[in-house]
């Protein structure tokens, strides 16, 4: 057992090393370093154009999407090299967070279904950056149960009419392409009458409205179709096959292996350090939280060595086991807890917005207002839940009183 | 990187899962638990006929080639068995202070008689309580030992900053009054034994013996806390077979969420015990200066995971796990025991604090 690379990962790592450190744009290093992953502030810098540049600069040099073939635009690396690159990369893949649903989920569903000469011509621009893709599954009224969807596409000729509506979709506004998941027969149960199809964003007939958060950030949209078509050429697999799609896209939804995964407890335990230097009763403020923190380091250090087992199947050729699944459930709710108890710590001053006088209350005070969505956000923690107790422990599945019913004799409620 | 056990070292834990599935029956708990019985002499002797308990002994002491991972297995595979054997303390506690001081004749004569079972040794962790006095070399006083009913030689470690001192006491020789007691887990000895002016060999004073405590202390805890982890997913195991198997309206009761839901939390929390824990495997094979804050996080780790999945999985037994004929209170039992045995949580909370405290004195982990 030992954390150390073998000598080829050695070789690979300098490599990567060697490479960013003589092409990162370490201009940007304060920000980011600053910046909680799921809200990053470059101050005058434009998030899109950085994040651009960056990817550029590694398609060019054969970094960007590692694991993809390099016909398609990619490095094509292995799992575990992949790895070692997304460690080195560090905080500058912060900037390309915004490409992370195109390429690690739009990407991989084009590789599987999509037509060779469509892989050709939209694959490398994804990788690349140029173009940026979207996902557009879940609706108002469909989130968790995302069979239940609404959106209408009916053949017309060679081509297909949208006409819905599709909610939480992260980068629209700025997406040249999406992939889109909709419904084409009603008649039938509700899994059997989907199809994906991938389509121009700036197709006539949609509409895109930002979403402001509780955090009153940006950074989800609503999308509207109103009569959009779509050549059939662009359907990614069977009519009314696009459920068995859909999961091959949703299978890719999670965090590249290899990012630190924050909990904000190292956050925290600073703030109360710093608390206490200027404080009489240091023992007291240390004692009254002991316990606290307790859950939340071992919390914290068990999901950094999950994510060091992760890599060790990697390393050896193989994939991550079951453990993969607690990391977003741990992750989402120790941050919101953890950000809660630090904000509350200072009294009525941690309720000030911090302005970079106090580096970690201003990180703490972002994540305790973006955690709510983590929760929510790539499956609820009720849904994650399901998941373990289905999928590891082998827990039979629940009732699913609309699982044989025509999808338009399904109760909903309006 | 390879975080992981290898081939060889999982295939042992397999091989002993086997043998303490066949060895150590429910039969076999059950026996001491509704007896006077102090451990199974049956189940401690077929385990020592198998000579695993030289892993992570040097072999000038008669120890294997197999290490302290090897080790980390096996005590899993104890808790996942529930055994009743002094295995936590003559080779978790007792050896790892042997192996820890700097008296090699007291090694190289008490080591090879504990790992051969010729002897059972433990160790009692006081907190510089005022209930023992040591005079020169003689005690005087009362401690609570685990597996003190069966123990061929006793180690007392008295923790108080300059004032500690480590100790070895014979109850043969030195006439120590043993008497077993009651406890929370029929299943484990603790026994109550009186010293009057006891003569006892003294192995380190002050701050040699303050080292000795804190390195035993480390080491024992990441043993306890693969005990604890192996005890955790038993429960688990039983509760999900459970969940299955019983059913209630019409269906399992492991397709209801609400039961899902707490069995998944069970399952995550087994899952970061089980992280921390491989992390403190990797500090304590490899002697690492991390092992102190490793040690610390497995065992506060697996102590809440192992209470959790015990009375979850007990509660998900419903009625049934409330009863004597189900195994579910052996297991809130045994986490309840192997929780406090190193001291509790609240005292290696404290200890946690202090490591971060110092680690980022330090500047960073």
């Amino acid at each position: 057992m030992d954390f150390a690379d073998s000598p080829q990962e050695a070789e690979f790592r300098a490599r990567c090393r060697a490479w960013i450190d003589a092409n990162a744009p370490k201009y940007l290093d304060t920000h980011l370093r600053d910046s909680i992953p799921q809200s990053i502030n470059l101050g005058s810098y434009d998030l899109l154009e950085e994040g651009k540049a960056w990817q550029a600069k590694k398609a060019a040099a054969g970094w960007a999407c590692p694991r993809w073939p390099e016909e398609y635009g990619g490095g094509g690396l292995s799992p575990i090299e992949a790895v070692i690159w997304n460690q080195e990369e560090e905080h500058y893949g912060l900037l390309c967070r915004q490409f992370l649903i195109g390429q690690g989920m739009c990407g991989p569903t084009l590789m599987a279904y999509g037509q060779e000469d469509h892989k050709r011509a939209y694959l490398p621009k994804l990788a690349s950056g140029e173009d940026v893709w979207c996902q557009m599954f879940s609706e108002p009224a469909c989130g968790s149960d995302l069979a239940g969807l609404k959106t209408r596409a009916v053949p017309d000729g060679d081509e297909w009419v949208i006409n819905g509506q599709k909610i939480w979709t992260s980068g629209a506004h700025f997406s040249d392409f999406g992939i889109l998941l909709t419904r084409t027969d009603p008649t039938v149960p509700k899994h059997k009458g989907l199809t994906m199809f991938f389509l121009d964003m700036k197709s006539p007939g949609i509409e895109i409205r930002p979403i402001r958060q509780g955090n009153g950030a940006y950074g989800f949209n609503e999308v509207f179709f109103n009569d959009v078509r779509i050549p059939d050429d662009q359907r990614l697999g069977p009519v009314d096959g696009g459920w068995k799609v859909s999961l091959t896209t949703l299978m890719n939804e999670r965090l590249a292996i290899g990012e630190v995964i924050s909990t904000g407890f190292d956050e925290f335990f600073d703030l109360l350090c710093s608390i206490a230097d200027d404080t009489e009763n240091s023992e007291d403020l240390f004692a009254s939280f002991r316990s606290q923190i307790a859950e939340w380091c071992i919390s914290q250090n068990g999901l950094k060595f999950t994510v060091s087992r992760m890599i060790s199947a990697l390393s050896k050729g193989g994939e991550p086991g079951p453990e993969a699944s607690i990391g977003k459930l741990v992750a989402a709710r120790t941050t919101q807890t953890v950000s809660q108890t630090a904000v509350n710590l200072l009294g009525v001053n941690g309720l000030v917005l911090s302005d970079g006088q106090m580096k970690q209350l201003s990180r703490l005070q972002g994540m305790m207002m973006r955690s709510p969505g983590m929760r929510v956000e790539g499956g609820t923690d009720q849904i994650m839940r399901n998941i373990i107790a289905e999928r590891v422990l082998g827990l039979p599945a629940d009732i699913r009183v609309d699982k044989d019913v025509p999808f338009n004799e399904i109760p909903s409620g309006i | 990187m390879n975080f992981d056990f290898n081939e060889e070292q999982h295939f042992f834990g397999d091989h002993m899962r086997r043998f303490f599935r066949e060895k150590c029956t429910p039969a076999v708990v059950r026996d001491v638990l509704d007896s006077d019985a102090p451990i199974s002499v049956g189940l401690w002797q077929a385990m020592n006929d198998l000579e695993v308990l030289g892993c992570g002994i040097p072999v000038e002491y008669g120890g294997s080639e197999a290490g302290y991972l090897e080790l980390c297995l096996l005590a899993q595979e104890v808790g996942y068995a529930l055994a009743p054997i002094p295995f936590h303390t003559t080779r978790c506690m007792a050896s790892e202070l042997l192996l820890s001081c700097n008296i090699e004749d007291l090694k190289g004569r008490y080591l090879p008689e504990l790992i051969t079972g010729k002897s059972i040794a433990t160790l009692s962790l006081e907190s510089g309580s005022k209930a023992l006095h040591l005079n020169g070399n003689k005690l005087t006083g009362y401690g609570m030992v685990p597996d003190g009913s069966v123990a061929d030689l006793v180690f007392i470690c008295s923790r108080n900053g300059a004032g500690s001192w480590v100790a070895l006491a014979r109850p043969e020789d030195f006439g120590v009054r043993q008497c077993a007691v009651q406890t929370i887990d029929p299943t484990r000895d603790l026994a109550r034994m009186d010293f009057c002016e006891t003569e006892v060999s003294i192995l380190a004073r002050g701050d040699e013996a303050a080292r000795l405590i804190e390195a035993v202390s480390s080491r024992a805890a990441v043993l306890i806390a693969f005990e604890q982890l192996g005890g955790a997913q038993k429960a688990l195991e039983s509760g999900v077979a459970y969940a299955k198997d019983r059913y209630a309206f019409g269906r399992p009761i492991g397709s209801f969420q609400a039961i899902k839901h707490q069995l998944a939390d069970v399952y995550t929390a087994i899952e970061l015990a089980r992280s921390n824990c491989y992390y403190a495997a990797w500090a304590l094979s490899t002697a690492s200066g991390e092992l102190p804050f490793a040690a610390t996080v497995a065992h506060l780790a697996a102590s809440r995971a192992y209470q959790l999945s015990a009375k979850e999985s007990m509660q998900v037994h419903g009625g049934m796990g409330f009863t004597w004929e189900f195994d579910c209170h052996l297991h809130y039992r045994r986490a309840a025991w192997l929780s406090a045995l190193l001291g509790g949580a609240a005292a290696w909370e404290k200890r946690l604090v202090s490591e971060l405290r110092r680690q980022r004195a330090q500047g960073g982990k």
